[in-house]
């Protein structure tokens, strides 16, 4: 039964679920991209926007929010350790803290990054179709002959649906733990071991079981892809995101 | 004794998995938990293991209560997950199976104690320094029985126990349970497939939908489990008495 939802995807009907998949991709690794820059602007911009898109993704979102607690943690974690590792003059406006300047801004600004692409990364899975994404990924790579489009589409394809399936192999291995105390372990090499040995194992031999099913249910590389005209209406938020960025990259320099 | 009370589970994607769930097992009592696909007969399992909060309701175990209530029940419970791989975290037989009894903080002569009984009493004394993932799908199940055994718990909770083994893997596993009752456990037993244990059992539980729809001595509920979606033995298919899968 479903005891994390994040990282799956979620059926729905809002304009994110109906939106072209290419789009969709194609959106996303321009959020992407524009995110490897530190650029005040564009960050309060993808913010905003990502709060916009997920209230209107209708998804449930207190669920959601409640499944990636455990990542904010890590996030917080490497906010942390910047600003405690990072040399540099102290705060102006609390001195006492043996915490650099530096550190607070970069330790900030990887936080609110990366706390971003991880939204955007929760919010495209639960609104794109696998099959979507892997097809939005051979259209993309179609014009590039040397590339083999189905096989790299069909592995990012997989890599979501896989990326998401560990995590509940994940959970299932921490309850077989915790059924045998290993909450109580306090060393952290010994539970990290009792973790990853057996979600490794189980892993590999589902990796196996797919190439197995995927061979025996013929699967070919040589088809064509069949996908539907792609409207210029679906274009429009591209442009207009795009559009965005260009205004608050040249008009607001920070 | 388990006493589960007005027991209901809700999943965060809102699904009711167990509603108003109200069984008592007494001590020593071998318990067949029946039900089909998605009827909550995992989850009930997983709440008396104290390894899910239930939404509404509560499991008390040998009359623990107060705070932490569920958590010193886990001392009592031991559970035997449905696939194997998922519970075995040693890389020998002998590290996998001290991996409980290390948890528990007892002392080192107490943990070899422990784990030799337990390699014994599951016939793996002669594999006990194998790689776990050498080992065959019915030695897994007996290791990851081993595991449990050696916390020394006095309820054992079996997830499909015999799914992916063959005959001979399920009458091992059947033969160990038996003893294991035999030696006093209270046993309860999650299955779809009722014709492998139903022989031994003393009650069997119906889920359907997650709500306990009967509740009683299998001779008594084997015509009415068709009802619920659970395809009654052979013997009584047949019309004829008890048969037992370790009959050889």
């Amino acid at each position: 039964m479903a005891q994390r939802i994040v990282l799956h995807y979620s059926p729905g009907n809002s304009f994110l679920h109906r939106w072209d998949g290419r789009c969709k991709f194609f959106g996303l690794l321009m959020v992407t991209a524009s995110l490897l820059f530190t650029h005040l602007p564009w960050l309060l911009l993808n913010s905003a926007l990502l709060c916009a898109l997920l209230f209107f993704s209708r998804l449930p979102l207190r669920l959601f929010f409640r499944d990636v607690q455990t990542w904010f943690m890590f996030l917080l974690f490497l906010f942390l350790f910047q600003v405690c590792f990072t040399p540099g003059p102290r705060l102006l406006v609390l001195p006492w803290i043996p915490v650099s300047k530096d550190g607070f801004y970069v330790g900030a600004f990887t936080f609110w990054r990366l706390g971003l692409m991880l939204g955007y990364a929760v919010l495209f899975t639960a609104v794109t179709r696998p099959r979507e994404l892997q097809d939005a990924v051979v259209w993309l790579l179609k014009p590039i002959p040397i590339l083999p489009g189905r096989r790299i589409g069909l592995m990012v394809a997989l890599t979501f649906r896989f990326f998401s399936l560990v995590l509940d192999e994940a959970e299932e291995v921490r309850l077989a733990n915790r059924a045998r105390f290993a909450d109580r372990n306090k060393s952290p090499f010994r539970k990290a071991k009792a973790l990853i040995l057996p979600i490794l194992h189980r892993s590999f031999s589902r990796a196996e079981d797919v190439t197995l099913a995927l061979a025996a249910r013929g699967y070919r590389e040589d088809i064509p892809l069949m996908l539907a005209k792609l409207r210029y209406a679906h274009l429009i938020p591209l442009a207009v995101y795009l559009g965005s960025l260009m205004v608050t990259g040249w008009a607001i320099p920070v | 004794m388990i006493e589960i009370r007005n027991l209901h589970l809700r999943y965060p994607d809102g699904t009711h998995a167990l509603k108003g769930i109200n069984l008592t097992i007494p001590k020593g009592e071998f318990l067949l938990v029946c039900g089909p696909n998605g009827s909550g007969k995992t989850t009930l399992i997983r709440l008396i293991c104290g390894l899910l909060r239930p939404s509404a309701g509560s499991i008390q175990i040998n009359g623990i209560e107060g705070p932490f209530a569920h958590q010193k029940a886990r001392y009592h419970v031991g559970m035997v997950f449905q696939d194997p791989d998922s519970q075995i975290v040693g890389e020998t037989v002998r590290e996998d199976v001290a991996f409980g009894p290390e948890n528990l903080r007892l002392p080192q002569e107490e943990i070899t104690r422990r784990v030799d009984w337990a390699l014994q009493a599951m016939g793996l004394q002669g594999l006990s320094e194998k790689p776990c993932y050498l080992l065959s799908g019915g030695e897994k199940r007996r290791l990851a029985i081993a595991g449990v055994l050696a916390m020394g718990p006095e309820i054992i909770l079996f997830d499909e126990p015999f799914s992916n083994l063959d005959y001979s893997g399920i009458q091992e596993t059947l033969r160990h349970m038996i003893r294991l009752r035999r030696e006093g456990h209270t046993l309860v037993v999650t299955t779809h497939d009722v014709e492998k244990v139903i022989a031994h059992v003393d009650r069997i539980a119906v889920l359907h939908h997650g709500e306990l729809k009967l509740s009683g001595p299998p001779e008594r509920l084997v015509s009415e489990l068709q009802r619920f979606g659970v395809r009654p033995p052979c013997y009584a298919l047949l019309g004829r008495e008890k048969i037992s899968w370790l009959n050889e």
